[in-house]
């Protein structure tokens, strides 16, 4: 039976796809995300915003409120088009009341099959400014590396992360989008058919590469193979490919791990 | 009839031809290739509309939001007294972040300029 948060993530596609069809969407220069907004009826505004990266005031006359900080471009618009997500898909928003008492006004990651209304705003969000149609057989590539990430980033107006974790949801390899600050694994983004786990929170391994930039303030920005024990629970001395490459203005590092069809079945992923 | 419904049956005749060809023609790899052109300008067609519509609406503009005197000489107490009576008055009022950490006193200055500078638009 479809759990309540794929049956979720399932119509932010659908009302993402929807939106591309009304305006007329065929490349990535018909992407108008202040458009979409004002299309929608919803206003804009820059300006001060301490707390969080953007906001949007539901009700009547919705206001999405960007926070002032420089911010890359592709922040700024995934940031807008998360919050157009929220409105579009009528999510319910926290009374004002309970924001000023303090509460933990926003909604956590959670596990389960529950509706994640933040992780449906990010699929509309990623699905409107890289649609599936135009950036799905670039993701469909055998070799999957940051390369094809770094090539929809350029052309979309998106974030490296962003475009990295597209495409680790659109690919058909074993591959996963991680992204490392301060030597731990911050989120990490899997394909469907990478069955391992990477636990947020862990300590980098010191034969990732990734670990290098932590450790030395830089890395070798190539794909490389590495031990595939290096990222995963593994007793097999397999290799796996590893592609990182440093963001400076997180002081993060965004990686892209792959394990080839050769490799897959002593990984455990051959199902 | 409006521009949207006279695509919605463009749309709907493009389709109704394709599924009569399915189900009552005898198709041809040229009659295919041929429907398949058809089907594609129509798209064309119809998405390029659909653009020029979008440009047609009135010019997307991203505001600056200041925050104004009044506001900046309140307290948390009273600003949070001053919103309680903004939701008093929008019981649908509400809000969503994006990345929330915590929500100072200028955010909720923030959020009284939001709220009360759309009302202005409605008055």
């Amino acid at each position: 039976m479809t759990s309540d948060r794929e049956l979720g993530l399932r119509r932010a596609r659908t009302e993402a796809r929807s939106l591309l069809k009304r305006f007329g969407v065929r490349s990535a220069a018909h992407i108008k995300v202040e458009a979409f907004a004002a299309a929608f009826g919803v206003k804009i505004v820059e300006g001060k915003l301490d707390g969080a990266r953007a906001r949007l005031k539901a009700g009547p006359r919705p206001v999405i409120r960007v926070s002032d900080r420089p911010v890359p471009l592709g922040e700024w618009r995934f940031c807008v088009t998360h919050e157009l997500g929220h409105h579009v898909l009528e999510h319910e928003a926290a009374r004002v009341d309970a924001l000023c008492e303090g509460a933990q006004p926003h909604r956590p990651p959670q596990s389960g099959d529950a509706r994640h209304l933040e992780a449906e705003a990010n699929t509309y969000a990623a699905e409107v400014l890289m649609p599936s149609e135009l950036v799905g057989s670039r993701c469909a590539a055998p070799r999957p590396t940051l390369g094809i990430a770094r090539s929809i980033a350029e052309e979309f107006g998106t974030t490296l992360a962003a475009s990295a974790i597209r495409v680790a949801e659109l690919s058909p390899e074993r591959c996963a989008a991680v992204y490392s600050e301060a030597g731990r694994i911050v989120w990490a983004v899997r394909s469907p058919t990478f069955t391992a786990w990477i636990e947020r929170g862990e300590s980098l391994d010191g034969n990732s590469v990734a670990y290098d930039y932590f450790a030395t303030g830089a890395l070798d920005e190539r794909p490389q193979p590495i031990p595939a024990d290096a990222w995963l629970e593994t007793d097999s001395d397999e290799e796996l490919v590893e592609h990182s490459v440093a963001i400076p203005n997180t002081h993060g590092v965004i990686t892209l791990l792959w394990v080839p069809e050769a490799n897959a079945a002593r990984l455990g992923m051959d199902g | 009839m409006s521009e949207d419904t006279s695509w919605d049956i463009l749309d709907a005749l493009a389709d109704e031809a394709a599924r009569y060809e399915e189900e009552e023609g005898k198709p041809t790899p040229e009659s295919r290739a041929a429907a398949q052109r058809y089907r594609s300008m129509i798209d064309d067609r119809l998405a390029a509309m659909r653009r020029a519509d979008l440009e047609q609406l009135e010019p997307a503009q991203v505001a600056r939001g200041w925050i104004r005197p009044d506001l900046l000489e309140m307290t948390r107490d009273k600003l949070v007294a001053y919103i309680r009576r903004l939701q008093d008055q929008q019981p649908a009022l509400g809000f969503a972040h994006r990345s929330l950490r915590n929500v100072s006193d200028d955010d909720l200055r923030t959020m009284i300029e939001d709220i009360e500078s759309t009302m202005e638009d409605e008055s």
